[in-house]
Formats: structure tokens, sequence, C-alpha cells
């Protein structure tokens, strides 16, 4: 090789090695100002900027910096300024391009090779250990560094980790977190193949080992596993009644049951006052108090009132509340007086009174309690102490008024037209009244006295029990009045017969009145003559053939048959009888709560190997216990 | 002998609040009138039975009905949850055919808290033809045609559902009104109106 293609070669090489390290410097930076960017938080299009700025200027540098390659002249001299020993032999040989034999004897290339060699070797180095340490740097900033989640999981991808085998489903925890309403702490158990949270908490079941392989659902429904390298989780919120969640890894199978446990009401007590009261007058103030509790937490209670105003079917309501108390715990006591004279209530007017509490309950509710009601009744003038609104369907003794009233208007015509009788025709007319009028007193004779005897009182007055007439002395008055209307009407003296008929109607209005205050719980009894009017009817109905309907208590059959099943099953696979007898505690927690809990505790005996005997024993005794379906005794069941 | 040979007997539940007895015949009615249609082993006469009693139990159906606020107390709801439950049902009809009645206002809620929501009953259901065929759904009442009340025919009545299965039937018509009569003096009707009624036992006794 002559000197000038030497030099021509060490040019093209110091032209690649300062490439290399321009490529080098201007990478570093960049990482470093990615990495630098994310420590400090600066906006990516700032941290874009800084990049491009810092790359042009690096290279600027290096370009400014190559200006001694430029040409063999160069080289040449930059290859003697560094060995002493030359003595322009180099250059010369560069400024001529061609052989001169003298030089090309006395210059030896071997020795300066390697010197070559190794300027060109420690500038590749350094430029190799600015870019490890600028990509050590990177690696290690915060993962919000521009494209390092990218590198990660190519890095990932590249040098996958390589992970012992385990079992992902050998220790469940499940941790369920309450809502924050609630104010319970989070609580975590582990391996439970049941659990109860309260409605809205939110449940993590959580296994070790990465996501890769574990399956889960959540009532038939695929769900998404979460995770990391470490743990895998999959994750639902307590809303459905029951959920019951699958978690498999390879042919591995866990299943969990998630009870939700609603929030429930809270509960309200009136304890004053005890009972409905009925008043004359709309004055009247009176101390309502109340007890109440909540499973969780009161928020806010107050007195509802319901005036209702109205007779016969015409009522119209109107609805207040007392100003709301508010609570910060679990139980209450709400207080207030309740004046009437305020509510501006009139005579026939019903109050009704309850207390109504509400809860804390954020999420789904809140839910709201109520107590019984008590009612304040204003009677009316004419119907004190009246506990019936429509009146009733009208009694014999209401018929009897109504004749009453007609015999009166029959009365007073003849007294009118008396003058324009004969004496024979007024004779007969009074005692065809009378007859009618006698009629009467012996239809209230039976109602009084309740006699069914057909010939009626007749003469035997001096034999009845003045005990009887004394419980309805309206009915009294009216069949002593009748009799002496009776008395003059077959005398032929009407005139005479109209006041004690008058007092008749009175009181026979008044004992229709006062039948009308017991009505309640005493509806006229009427019997139908069954045998007289079946199938009479003209119409006729479509009845057809209907399919068998399933047996009232089927449910209860397949839980005896499942809980057999599983049980037997229990002595090859304990883990797929608790399974099976976690599905029938499932099915039993609507129809059955106490086989449902006897199911639980044989479970938890099961998976703590404990002795399920007294477990299984109340669960057999439950599911052996009659159906819950089937018809008491009773009037429909008597049989 | 068995329970299942025993007869229907129809009961009126007694609750504390209102005036559940404010249609007094029209069990008789009733009965009159499954009697005279169906060959259903009847009883002849009603009973009334406190809807907190246990004895409530006992009816595949009971017949509720008034004026006034309709609130159960805690035993009624529990009995009255527990009926349901069994696979009895309810048949509550307001007597004021009045939707903004305080009876319709309070026996809603009531419904609503203690067997769930009642929602509109489809005129096509089971109930309009389990006897007497009502192709236009329930028949509207004499109340509802003389402009009594809100003078509004209730296209629909509102039942609360278990599954396919009517629990409780709520009635807006004012059948209390309709039916409550004598049945001697169905003889001077045309045409029966208690037919309904009949659908109604013999739904509850059926299904």
């Amino acid at each position: 090789m002559t000197i000038y293609a030497f030099i021509r070669k060490t040019q093209r090489l110091i032209v690649l090695t300062a490439a290399v390290k321009g490529v080098a410097l201007a990478a570093s930076l960049a990482l470093l100002i990615f990495a630098v960017g994310a420590l400090v938080d600066l906006p990516s299009g700032t941290v874009a900027t800084i990049v491009v700025l810092s790359a042009i200027s690096s290279l600027g540098a290096l370009a400014y910096r190559a200006k001694m390659i430029r040409s063999p002249v160069s080289v040449a001299l930059w290859l003697e300024e560094t060995i002493p020993a030359m003595h322009y032999e180099l250059v010369t040989s560069a400024e001529s391009r061609i052989p001169l034999p003298d030089l090309e004897r006395s210059v030896h290339l071997d020795h300066i090779q390697p010197f070559v060699t190794r300027r060109i070797a420690k500038v590749l180095t350094r430029s190799a250990s600015m870019l490890l340490g600028a990509s050590l740097i990177y690696l290690f900033s915060p993962a919000t560094s521009f494209g390092r989640g990218r590198v990660h999981s190519g890095m990932a991808r590249a040098f996958p980790r390589v992970f012992p085998p385990i079992n992902k489903l050998a220790s469940l925890r499940i941790r369920i977190t309450p809502p924050a309403y609630s104010g319970l702490r989070a609580s975590e158990q582990t391996n439970a193949a049941s659990v109860s949270a309260l409605a809205g908490s939110r449940v993590v079941i959580a296994g070790p080992g990465t996501p890769e392989g574990v399956r889960a659902t959540v009532d038939g429904a695929p769900v998404r596993i979460a995770g990391d390298d470490d743990t895998w989780s999959v994750t639902l919120s307590a809303v459905k009644p029951v959920s019951i969640v699958r978690v498999a890894h390879n042919a591995e199978t866990r299943l969990i049951v998630v009870e939700t446990v609603p929030d429930r009401p809270p509960q309200v007590v009136l304890t004053a006052p005890l009972r409905d009261t009925t008043l004359r007058t709309p004055r009247y103030s009176v101390l309502l108090q109340a007890e109440t509790s909540d499973d969780l937490g009161l928020r806010q209670g107050y007195f509802e009132y319901l005036i209702v105003s109205g007779t016969g079917e015409a009522f119209s309501g109107r609805t207040l509340t007392s100003p709301p108390a508010h609570f910060e715990s679990r139980t209450g006591r709400l207080q207030a007086r309740l004046d009437l004279a305020a509510l501006k209530v009139v005579p026939g007017d019903l109050v009704s009174v309850r207390a109504v509490v509400r809860d804390n309950n954020t999420l789904t509710g809140p839910s709201i309690g109520t107590s019984d009601t008590r009612s304040f009744r204003i009677a009316r003038a004419d119907e004190y102490d009246s506990v019936s609104i429509e009146a009733a369907a009208p009694p014999p003794v209401d018929s009897s008024a109504m004749s009453q009233r007609m015999l009166i208007l029959m009365t007073e015509a003849l007294v009118r037209k008396k003058k324009l009788l004969t004496k024979q025709q007024l004779v007969k007319e009074s005692d065809d009244i009378g007859f009618m009028e006698d009629r009467i007193r012996k239809r209230v004779y039976d109602i009084l006295y309740q006699t069914d005897s057909p010939e009626g009182p007749g003469d035997t007055e001096e034999v009845e029990s003045e005990i009887q007439a004394i419980n309805n002395p309206d009915l009294k008055e009216a069949y002593d009045a009748l009799w002496d209307a009776v008395r003059s009407l077959r005398i032929a003296e009407p005139a005479v017969a109209l006041p004690p008929m008058r007092v008749a109607l009175k009181a026979l209005d008044r004992a229709r009145l006062a039948k009308r205050l017991y009505l309640r719980g005493t509806a006229p009894r009427v019997v139908v003559d069954i045998s007289r009017v079946r199938l009479t009817g003209k119409e006729k109905g479509i009845s057809s053939m209907r399919s068998p309907q399933a047996v009232a208590d089927s449910s209860r059959r397949m839980l005896l048959s499942g809980f057999e099943s599983a049980i037997t099953l229990s002595k090859s696979d304990r883990r797929l009888a608790i399974e099976q007898l976690s599905l029938l505690r499932v099915r039993a927690l609507a129809s059955s709560p106490p086989l449902a809990t006897a199911l639980r505790d044989i479970i938890d005996a099961m998976e703590q190997n404990r002795e399920t005997a007294a477990a299984l024993i109340r669960a057999r005794r439950l599911l052996a216990t009659p159906s819950v379906t089937g018809t008491p005794n009773g009037e429909w069941g008597g049989g | 002998m068995g329970w299942w040979l025993s007869d229907f007997t129809f009961c009126t539940g007694r609750y504390e609040s209102g005036d559940w007895d404010s249609a007094p015949t029209l069990p008789a009615n009733l009965i009159d009138s499954v009697a005279r249609y169906t060959d259903i082993a009847v009883a002849p006469s009603a009973v009334i039975v406190p809807l907190s009693s246990p004895r409530i139990l006992g009816f595949p159906l009971v017949y509720m009905t008034g004026h006034l606020p309709f609130r159960f107390s805690e035993s009624e709801r529990a009995n009255a949850r527990k009926l349901v439950d069994r696979g009895g049902m309810i048949f509550i009809d307001d007597h004021n055919h009045d939707i903004g009645g305080v009876f319709h206002k309070t026996a809603v809620e009531e419904i609503t808290r203690t067997f769930g929501k009642p929602a509109e009953l489809r005129n096509d259901h089971a109930i309009y033809k389990s006897f007497f065929a009502f192709p236009d759904g329930p028949p509207a009442t004499s109340h509802e045609l003389n402009g009594w009340g809100d003078n509004l025919v209730h296209k629909n009545l509102l039942a609360v559902m278990d599954g396919p299965r009517i629990s409780v039937l709520y009635s807006n018509k004012d059948y209390s009104s309709e039916w409550n009569y004598h049945p001697d003096n169905k003889r001077f009707s045309s045409v029966d109106n208690t037919r309904f009624g009949v659908n109604i036992i013999v739904y509850a006794l059926t299904r």
C-alpha cells in the first residue's frame, strides 16, 4: 500500500467514526432529555423541540470539528501532529498524490496503523459508553417518558421472563370494600367458597401469578382478568342478590358465591300515642314519639300527617309533615307535638299520623322506613263515635222505618180528609193503618227481643226481659210508641196516633244510626242458597281443559336431591362437593334462608376440615320439614 | 276427607286502617255468581278474616276494598306477603273509583311497599278469559260511565306478577260498588255484571 492510499483509507475510517460518534451523541442527548423531561414533567411538545434543537446543535458541532478530515492533507497533518517522529513525509506524499520512492521507503506504515486503530477504538468506546449511560438513565426514568412503554414491552418480548410453574388458584384472597357511605372497613378472606358483601361493595378476587392462563366468569359471563407479574385479580360489584364467580386455571376451577346483603330500610315504631282516637271536637294536642333504628346509619326522620276530609264517596286528602329531625347514629328518637286545631280540621275529618325515617344510603337509596299509622277522627255531630263512613245496607229496622214514614203520611192524609168521611169509612181506614202499624211493632219486637216466634209478642209483654230491652233503648222507645199508636188507630183516633208515630219514627231512625255505629265487623250475613241457584245462569263460560301445574314444592325436592348428591360426592371429591353445596345454597337463599344458613355451616366445616355432622343433621331436618307452600288448615283447607 | 275436597270460601280481608267493610253484600253476590255459572264447590256464605291473623293464609283469594287511607300494620304486611308467597292471590278494589283519591294513592303505595310496584295488566291476559271472555279487557262499571269519581274509564287493571301469574290484582274501577247488591236482585239485570268476578275467582283457583 502506498502512503497516499493509506491516508485515504485512514480518512474514510475517521469519517465513519465521526458519523458513529455523532449519532451516539445525538441519541444520548435525546434519551437524557426524555428522562429529564419526564422527571420535571415537561410537556411532550417542549421535550420534542429540545430534542430536535440538541440534535442539530450536536451534529453542527461535530461537523465543525470534522474540518480536519475534509482532505487527505488535513488527515496527513493530523497524523503528523499526533506522531512527533514524522517529518512531513505524509504531508508531502498527500500533496504529491503520486508515490515518491524515497518517502515510500523511509515511512513505515506498519508503525502508524496501530496508532490509528487505537485512536478510533477509543472514540468508539467513548461513544458507546455515553450511549449506554444515557440508555440506562432512560430505562429507569418515570413511566411517562416518551416511548418507554413500547421499549419495555419490546424488551419483554425479546427477553421473556421465565416463571416457575405455580398453582394460581391455591390461595385466593377475596377483598370486600363496602361503599363509602356505610363507614364499614374493608375486609379480606382467604379461600372462602362464599362471601357476603353489602350492596354496592367492590369485591376483588386475587390469586398468585400472572394473569396468563387464568379464566373467570361471573354468572356465566366472561370477565377481564387484571394483574401484573405477581398477582392476577377479578373485580366485580355486589349488585345482584347472588353472583356466582367461577375462576379456572388449566384444568382446575374454583367457585365463589358472592351474596349481596341489602342495606335494610330503617325500622321505626310509633310509641306514642298507642291507639287510635275519636274526638268530639277538633281541639286536641298530643305528643307524638317514635323510636327508630337502622343497620348502618340514620339520616333524617319526620312525622307525616294525612288529613282526609269528605263524606260518602267524595273524599279529598292533603299531606303535611313535621319539621325533620337529623340523626348521626344508628338509633334515634323522633318527637313532635300534633295540634289538631293548627291543622284546621273539621268534624268528619280523619287525621292519619305515621313516622317516616330515611337512612344514609346514598348509593341505592335512601331507604325509607315507616311506622304503623295512628288515626284521629273528629266525629260529626250526627254520627258521634261512628267508625263507618258509608251507610250500612238497610237492615230490617230500616225498612220498618220507611214503612213508618209511609204510615205517618197516610195518617196525616186521613186526618186532613177526616171531615169528608163517614164514621164507618174513618174506622175502616184508621183500622187498616193500625193493622200495618201493628206489623211494624211486631217486627221491632222480633229484633228487640231476638225472637223467632212466628206468633209475635201477642200479649206476652209481661214476660219480656227488660234486660234485653235496656240494651237498645231506642228500639224500646220505638216499640212503646208503636203500641200507643196502634191503640189509637184501632179506635179511629188518627190525630191522637200521630205524635207517638212520630216518636217511633225518630226512635227507629236513631236505632238505625246506632246500628251503623257498630257496623264494623258485623256486616250483614247473606247466605246464598247454592242448590237453588246452581248452574241456573243463562250465560255460559268457556271453561276448558288446563294443563297440569307443576307440583307446588318442586324446588324443595330439587334441593333435597342436590343435597344428597353433594354429600355422596364429598367422599370422592371434596372440592366439587363444596361447589355443589354452594350452588344449592344460592337456590336456598330465596326459598329457605334457614337451609341456606345450614348449608353455609356445612361448607365452612368442610373447608376447614371440621366435623360436619351437626350441620348436616340441621340441613336434613330443614329439608324434611313439610312443604311451605302447602295449604294449612283453615276455611279453605279445613277438609 | 282431604283438604282438596273442601269448598271455596270467599274471604274479605279486614285491615286495621280504613273502611274495609264498605261493600258488605259483594261477597254473597259473587258466591251466587260462582254457583250460578260454575260447578265449583263454594261455601254459601263468606267470611271476614283479619289480615293480621294466620287464618288468612288458608284462603286462596282475599278481597279487600275501602274508601279511606289503606295501610297495613307490620303483622298485616307480613301475612299478606306470606299469602302471596304461598300462592294465594289478593284482589284489592278502590271503592272510590278515583285515581286522585286517598284510597288509590295509599293503596298503590302500600302495594308497592309490600309486594313491589304494580304494573298495568295487559288486556289479553288469561284472567280475561279464565271463564267468561272479555276481549276488551276489564269490563267498565256504571260508576265509570256515569261520570262519577275521576270521570275516566280505566282501560287497564294493575297487577303485581309472580312470573306469569297474578299475585296481587288492583282495580280502580269500583267493582265494589258495581257488585255490592243482594244476589236476588240479579234477576233484574239483562246482563249479569258480576261475570268478571267469576273470572277472578276461577283464575285464583286454577292458576
